[in-house]
Order: structure tokens, then sequence, then C-alpha cells
């Protein structure tokens, strides 16, 4: 009967501790659940616009994804703040004042005060890259 | 009485695995992080505000990917949340780098306060300003280095990007006044551990930062543009 205490006794630490390894084997997962977030919560954390008013700089275009990365001037560490042409053409407010750029590629390191807010494209629905146009001529 | 010599070591070990459990989550965390964040608490804990709820951070940049715990400042070995983060797209690599340059586009190391912040895109509703408190990195709040929401394995470019589903849970936690630790193991550290006050504390009266130690959260919070 004793034997039998003992072997219990046994197993039982058997059993704590190999849980308690398990345990400290897992990989890390947040302790407290994630609240699931409605689509305006999101959006709301999220901050996909910049305010009119704010100064920008444009750092960049990408031709494969028609889009624009735009630098806040005072807030040189938030972002990436990335947009696409019509965003932009409609948050400078003068659909003249953008035909006189040029092309999307000249208007890199140009700095402007936005006169309507910025609409950001969200990471998730980033453009894909725009298919290249077929060349004239490219079969010789 | 035998029955109870049996029982007994059961409990103890589920007691034991259950205090054990608690922390768990957090296992990721460096000894050495934690270390230095009750270094700096010991010396500048009081000095901190109570807008949050008692919790301080740090983001272990060692942990892959880089993830930011909760702890209660009374007691760092209890840890709340342990959750991925982004960081800054100059900063990856392996291990990842801290930097403090305009332009830079990386995560600055280090002790910063948490302050209200109200910006042209984040506000006080969903970030936290970041105020660095040594050299390492002084330039921290005039780029808008921010805790803010950031989608899962996008970088930012500075900032501490939270999974949105996090992002509430570590600003209540927090507020402003707060610390936020940025760990980046194996690389030489500032002055920021030595320092209790942001290097933004001086900003003009007219800054659009607020929450330094001491001072209290606007209950209305939003800073009206929003």
């Amino acid at each position: 009967m004793r034997g039998v205490k003992r072997i219990a006794m046994l197993l039982a630490f058997g059993a704590v501790f190999t849980v308690t390894a398990v345990a400290h084997d897992l990989p890390s997962v947040p302790s407290q659940a994630a609240k699931p977030l409605s689509p305006a919560e999101r959006a709301e954390l999220m901050a996909l616009k910049i305010r009119a008013g704010a100064e920008i700089k444009i750092k960049s275009y990408d031709r494969k994804t028609r889009s624009f990365d735009v630098m806040i001037k005072t807030e040189p560490a938030v972002g990436p703040n990335t947009t696409n042409l019509e965003n932009l053409k409609r948050a400078m407010g003068e659909p003249t004042a953008a035909r006189r750029l040029g092309r999307p590629e000249d208007w890199v390191d140009r700095e402007m005060t936005l006169v309507q807010d910025l609409i950001l494209l969200p990471d998730a629905e980033l453009p894909a890259p725009a298919k290249p146009a077929p060349r004239r001529g490219s079969g010789r | 009485m035998g029955f109870i010599r049996v029982l007994a070591p059961i409990f103890l070990g589920l007691f034991i695995h259950h205090a054990q459990a608690n922390d768990a989550n957090c296992s990721n965390l460096s000894a050495e992080a934690r270390q230095r964040m009750q270094q700096f608490l010991n010396r500048c804990g009081s000095k901190l505000a109570n807008n949050g709820q008692g919790k301080v951070a740090i983001a272990d940049m060692g942990a892959n990917p880089p993830q930011l715990f909760l702890l209660d400042r009374q007691n760092l070995n209890s840890c709340s949340l342990a959750v991925s983060i982004s960081i800054g797209v100059g900063s990856l690599g392996s291990p990842p780098k801290a930097g403090n340059g305009e332009g830079s586009n990386m995560t600055p190391a280090g002790f910063h306060i948490t302050r209200i912040h109200q910006g042209e895109r984040y506000g006080p509703n969903n970030s936290l300003a970041l105020d660095g408190t040594g050299s390492e990195n002084n330039l921290s709040l005039k780029r808008a280095v921010l805790i803010h929401a950031k989608t899962e394995g996008s970088p930012t470019i500075g900032c501490i990007g939270v999974p949105p589903e996090h992002l509430m849970t570590v600003m209540n936690a927090l507020g402003p006044g707060s610390v936020l630790y940025n760990h980046f193991p194996g690389q030489s550290e500032g002055d920021s551990i030595n320092n209790c006050d942001g290097k933004g504390a001086g900003a003009p009266t007219n800054s659009k930062y607020h929450g330094g130690p001491g001072e209290q959260q606007n209950s209305t919070g939003n800073g009206g543009r929003r």
C-alpha cells in the first residue's frame, strides 16, 4: 500500500512538471485575447488620411504600383504614407495645378500644403504591380 | 492522512505551475531588458504619471519578430501582454539596429516617456508620442516617433507599430507619462536610463505634445481636429 502511494506521488509530480515544461515551450501568445474590431474602429485606428493643411513632401513614385510615398514634413517618422494619383490630385485641390506638374515621376521631391485630406492606401490594399505595356516591335 | 500526503504535492505542483503560467507568455522577454527597466524605475518611478493602469512597456528587439511586453510597474515579473510589433524599416536586420537620425527610417533605442500626440495623421485617440530621455533618442519627439497601429508584418519608418487589435490595450495600460524601453540587445546604449525627463520636455509651450511626468491626461482626450 505504501509503495502504491509513493508511485502515485511520483506520477503526480511527473505529470505536473510535464505540463509546466510544455507550457514554457509554447510559443509566445498574447495573454489577453485580442478584441475584434469593427471596420469603423479599424479605420479610426489605422488613420488612413493626412489632414488638410499638412505640409507634405513627395518622396517617391512607384511606376509598377502607380503609387506615391509621401512624408509629413513635421513628422518624418510617421509612415509609410502611401497614396495614389487620384487621391493626391484631389488633396491638392486644384486639378490644373496637378496638370502643370506633368508626369507623376516629376512630382518627386515636390513639397505642398494639402488643400483637402489626403486619403492613404491601407497596407493590405496596396495596388499590385501594373502589367508592363506590350512593346511595339519587341518581337525582333 | 496518507491521502493528504499524496494530494499535497499535487496541489503544490499545480500552484507552482499556475504561478509560472501567468508569466509564460512573456518568456521571450530578456532578463537584461527587465533588469534595465527596474534600474530606470528605481531612479524615476516616482516621477512617472499615473494616467494609465500602472503599466510600463518594453519593446524587446531581441525577440524574433520584435515583441512589446506590458509589465506591472510595481512588479516587473507580472506581465499582462506580449505582442509582436513592427519597427522601422531602417532597423530591420539580424540583429535589428537602433537609429536616431532624421530620415534614417530607424527605431531609436532607450527609454522614452509617453506623451499625448496630436499630429497630421495620428491623434490622441490612436497614438502615443515617444519622448526620448537620452542622447540616443533625443530626436524621437521631433521626428514624431509614435506608438500606433500597424498591420503585422509591415514595417514602419521609425515608430512602434502595434497590431490594431491590441493598440487600445497598450494605450490604456500606459497612458501619457509612462515609460517605454526600446531594448536592442548587444548594442551600446546611451544615457537615457539616467534621465527621467524627456528631451522634448523643454519644448515651446505651444507644443502639440503633452502628458509628461506628473501631468494628468485630459479626460476629453481629443485634440479637436479629429
